[in-house]
């Protein structure tokens, strides 16, 4: 199977320069999409997910913030040397974002109706009536009911699910061909979230896009993605299909989070946890950055960072347990 | 603790410059101010230096030193600060630093320019010019803290007790409130002025009301906020009076609004007496004010510009220290501008 | 947002009624006899005898009050220098001042909310700095300091513009020239605040999340602030605008003081002077009402631009 990739990151590196020093939210991270599937971006919070994510679409605050290396290569082109005014037509138009927060990602003092037609205006070059009559179907095709009277209504008249469903509506206003979330359903309600998870599954398929989930849910991980990265303070330490992923796991880190997140009828008396904290990003340990809270960590693991270890064409994982079993390909 | 006791005695010494007005013969109150000043400057300064060392062992610090440590590295508020203790410093050693009165006229030398005797010169009737902006100084700023301070007194008292009774008190003293907020502040002062007539006293008593509003509104949205603790409930049902729990448990909590919103107030507050003395409602003379000088100045545009400039800049520069320091303490304690 | 106006529109008449309570008992302060305070000191007892009685100075206070109304309005209380209708006293002087502060209101929105909004954007730049620190000034300088900085450059030594007085009108050149000046001073210190809460409430809105997602949505970044930034910045910038009126008025009698301005400000300062107590009774009382007023519209303004008002 050798698909052109849809999106392939290699090498990003973003940075952040702080006050107190320089914090890499990206470190050397690679990953590849292809068209229509799901990639599940997972970790903790500050492990780098919405960094890159961010730096996808070059939305990163700049100061502090800075895409100082690597290539985002979308559709054959690189963002990252991308001039601002051609990555705003990309931006909403070729690759779209959702946003955790849906109480505080729409703008108050706009109607809904307006925020979605603003970008079909913008990049398919509309004009006002047919882009209200194209936001009016895609909250309908978002299961909002009524439309037509909930275009012109503010935020403040919806509930989080609902608004979370508008975010979506102005995402795929333009039928994107990447759309990236970012921990869509974190915020909502556990009923609301699997209705917004099946909703966006049902649109993906419809409209044949590719999708980054970032999440740090396992369970919703499992119920969506094709591929998964597991991210870990800036870096990707494992990476693979997501059957390799939950069946065949390598990282230590992973599986540490795989049980952590335990079904209920597994009954067990306590709830196992990852030990720890996720290190200071501005004092990160030398050697691997999970050796600190690794229940198997050996010496080498304080002394050198891990490269990637391939097990197949696509699973691979950072881990000092498995480099002397399996020869790296890279 | 020894350092915010010495840094409040340092305060009560510049308070007390109102109570001593321009009379050059009472020179022993000077001396004693001097000594209550220095004495808490140095015991501030002590207490500040041991802190720093007790810093590096603990790295766990109240809310208040945090606030102290964060308005120390803001360069600015710190330089501000160093000019009101310096102005402050000044005016009550003024009788030492001039020989000239603020009030003795000079027949032989009226309306001149800058002299050896005259350091920036007379006025029209031949009084110094410094002299006058030193004590000038003295009064603006001994007057301006006293208005801020009882004004912040009366506006949390308010506050307070709107907050905390609810129910009819709140509606009562939030409208009462609302009504005297209605009406713009100058004309407030008019009025009262046409009724009662001018002096320090009513004039101190007229801007300590000015700001009642702002204080009562902001103290208020903190103390039902307070409320809602558990402790506080919990503090009820085993007895507590109502004024202990307020004083004890909710007023510290409701410091920092209190702080900045004064500290941010005494600059305008200062620019209200100097234009009430411009307009010859507020410090009547032949006691100097700076407002008063300006108005007077006006009238010898032409003739002796120092009238005009020499008070003018020594208010701006009060005024523009206090907004300096009162925009570093905003900072200092407003967590949401530190993130 | 029929609601809310009407809401606001019958809180008038309450708000409206104790403000001429309070006025009226603050003026009752004044000791000694009401009677000689309102007919000067060389009045008769003839004429003493006849205001107590006009004005009920002889019954309790409510009925006092409601005849001081009523005099007011009917223009039977009389300004005691000007010997005529405080009414029509305070409506001469009201042009020059309405002048005055209107142009004052314009020029400060005109230049503060624009570099309000590029302070914001462009943080940490020279305009950034040359003009927070101007604000800075202008929060400082006493109103009537700047006032006579101006009248000694511009009009002392350069010999450019009018020192004071008033040109007769804001559309004739004479009108212009001598309120340039006057205006200026007066919107100087708005014109710093306002600059100042624009950059804040700017700086504030900018961090949103909406901005990121209008962001990600390929918006232009002109767009992205001045329509979904400003619109939500503009919100406490309006709440503020009332302060700021407040504080023009106090600027204004400076001002009018200053530049011997012929308005309402002056005529009640001198009114206390001259010890026209009626006078000062209108002058503080026409004032708030368009105080009030004023500040009405820009609460209806503030329901405008606030959908959660509109749609309450």
């Amino acid at each position: 199977m050798t698909q052109e990739p849809l999106l392939e990151i290699k090498n990003l590196e973003t940075v952040f320069f702080t006050d107190d020093g320089i914090i890499k939210g990206c470190d050397k991270v690679s990953l590849k999409v292809n068209p229509g599937e799901t990639l599940a971006v997972v970790g903790e919070s500050g492990s780098g997910k919405s960094v890159t994510a961010m730096s996808i679409l070059n939305l990163i605050p700049d100061p502090p913030g800075r895409v100082m290396g690597g290539e985002i290569l979308f559709q054959g082109q690189n963002l990252v040397s991308l001039r601002q005014e051609e990555m705003r037509k990309i931006r909403g138009n070729h690759i779209a974002m959702i946003f955790q927060e849906p109480m505080t990602s729409l703008n108050p003092a706009m109607t809904v109706g307006d925020q979605i037609a603003e970008s079909v205006i913008l990049h398919q070059h509309l004009g006002k009536k047919a882009a209200m009559k194209k936001a009016e179907e895609m909250l309908q095709l978002v299961g909002i009911p009524a439309p037509t009277q909930r275009l012109k209504e503010y935020p403040h008249q919806m509930s989080g699910g609902m608004r979370q469903r508008v975010m979506i509506a102005i995402a795929l206003a333009c039928s994107p061909s990447l759309l990236i979330a970012d921990e869509p359903t974190s915020a909502l309600d556990v009923t609301i979230q699997s209705q917004i998870l099946k909703l966006m599954k049902k649109l993906q398929e419809q409209m044949g896009m590719a999708v980054i989930l970032i999440t740090h849910d396992m369970g919703v991980v499992a119920e969506t993605a094709d591929k998964v990265a597991v991210m870990y303070c800036g870096s990707i330490v494992e990476y693979g299909e997501s059957h390799d992923i939950f069946f065949n796991s390598k990282h230590p880190y992973l599986q540490g989070l795989k049980q952590s997140v335990l079904s209920i009828d597994d009954m067990v008396d306590e709830l196992p946890v990852i030990k720890g904290n996720i290190p200071d990003p501005l004092h990160l340990p030398q050697g691997c950055r999970f050796e600190p809270r690794c229940p198997r960590a050996m010496d080498i693991c304080k002394k050198e960072r891990p490269r990637p270890v391939y097990f197949n064409d696509k699973h691979h994982a950072c881990c000092w347990l498995h480099g002397g079993d399996h020869d790296t390909r890279s | 603790m020894v350092r915010l006791k010495s840094f409040y005695l340092f305060m009560l010494s510049i308070l007390l410059q109102v109570w001593w007005f321009p009379m050059a013969s009472l020179d022993w109150i000077s001396y004693g101010l001097f000594t209550s000043m220095t004495l808490g400057l140095g015991l501030f300064t002590i207490a500040m230096a041991r802190n720093k060392k007790r810093q590096t062992a603990n790295t766990m610090k109240g809310s208040r030193e945090l606030m102290w440590l964060r308005l120390k590295k803001n360069k600015t508020a710190m330089v501000a600060m160093g000019v009101l203790i310096f102005l402050s410093y000044l005016t009550v050693l003024a009788p030492f630093i001039t020989p000239q009165s603020p009030l003795d006229t000079d027949w032989g030398a009226l309306s001149q320019g800058i002299s050896s005797t005259h350091w920036l010169g007379t006025d029209d009737m031949g009084r110094d010019i410094f002299a006058r902006a030193l004590f000038g100084i003295r009064v603006a700023m001994g007057i301006g803290v006293t208005a801020v301070v009882l004004n912040t007194l009366i506006g949390t008292f308010l506050g307070l007790l709107a907050g905390y009774y609810g129910g009819k008190t709140d509606t009562l003293i939030m409208r009462l409130l609302e009504v005297w907020n209605a009406i713009p502040f100058i004309l407030l002062a008019i009025a009262i002025m046409a009724a009662l007539g001018t002096g320090i006293g009513k004039l101190i008593l007229i801007v300590s009301l000015s700001n009642l509003m702002a204080f009562a509104r902001i103290i208020r949205g903190s103390v039902l906020t307070v409320k809602e603790h558990d402790y506080i409930a919990a503090a009820r049902v085993i007895g507590i009076s109502d004024t202990s729990i307020i004083l004890r448990h909710v007023l510290p909590n409701c410091i920092s609004p209190i702080l900045v919103l004064a500290s941010l107030s005494i600059g305008e507050t200062i620019l209200v007496i100097a234009g009430l003395s411009f307009l010859g409602l507020g410090i009547q003379p032949p006691m100097p004010s700076l407002g008063g000088m300006l108005a007077n100045g006006q009238q010898f545009l032409h003739e002796n510009f120092l009238m005009s400039l020499v008070p003018g800049v020594t208010i701006l520069l009060i005024v523009l220290s206090f907004n300096l320091f009162g925009d570093g303490v905003r900072d200092a304690l407003d967590s949401r501008l530190n993130d | 947002m029929l609601n809310y106006t009407l809401r606001r529109l019958m809180l008038l008449v309450p708000l409206l009624f104790f403000i001429s309570v309070m006025i009226f008992g603050i003026l009752k302060l004044t000791p000694g006899d009401p009677a000689v305070v309102l007919l000067g000191e060389r009045a008769t007892t003839e004429a003493l005898e006849l205001t107590r009685e006009k004005y009920a100075l002889n019954k309790p206070v409510h009925i006092q009050y409601v005849k001081m109304m009523t005099h007011l309005f009917t223009g039977e209380l009389k300004s005691i220098y000007y010997r005529e209708n405080v009414i029509m006293v305070v409506l001469k002087k009201m042009k020059p001042t309405l002048e005055l502060g209107g142009a004052a209101m314009v020029l400060a929105i005109l230049v503060s909310i624009p570099a309000g909004i590029i302070s914001a954007v462009k943080r940490n730049s020279f305009f950034d700095y040359a003009s927070m620190t101007t604000a800075l000034f202008g929060i400082s300088i006493p109103v009537f300091f700047t006032g006579i900085l101006l009248i000694y450059f511009f009009a002392v030594k350069m010999r450019l513009l009018p020192a004071s007085g008033y040109g007769g009108g804001i559309f004739t050149m004479d009108g212009i020239r001598h309120l340039i000046m006057p205006a200026f001073v007066l919107s100087f210190t708005m014109m710093a605040s306002t600059t100042r809460i624009t950059r804040a409430s700017m700086l504030d809105v900018i961090k949103e999340d909406y901005i990121r997602t209008a962001r990600a949505k390929g918006v232009r970044e002109f767009t992205v602030i001045m329509v979904h930034a400003f619109k939500n910045a503009l919100m406490p910038v309006t709440t503020n605008l009332g302060n700021q009126i407040a504080r023009l008025f106090a600027g204004a009698v400076l001002t009018e003081t200053v530049f011997a301005w012929p308005g309402v400000g002056r005529l009640a300062v001198n009114a206390i002077f001259r010890r026209d107590e009626p006078l000062v009774f209108g002058c503080v009382l026409i004032l708030s009402f368009i105080y009030v007023v004023v500040n009405l519209l820009v609460d209806l303004f503030y329901g405008v631009i606030n959908p959660q008002i509109r749609y309450e």
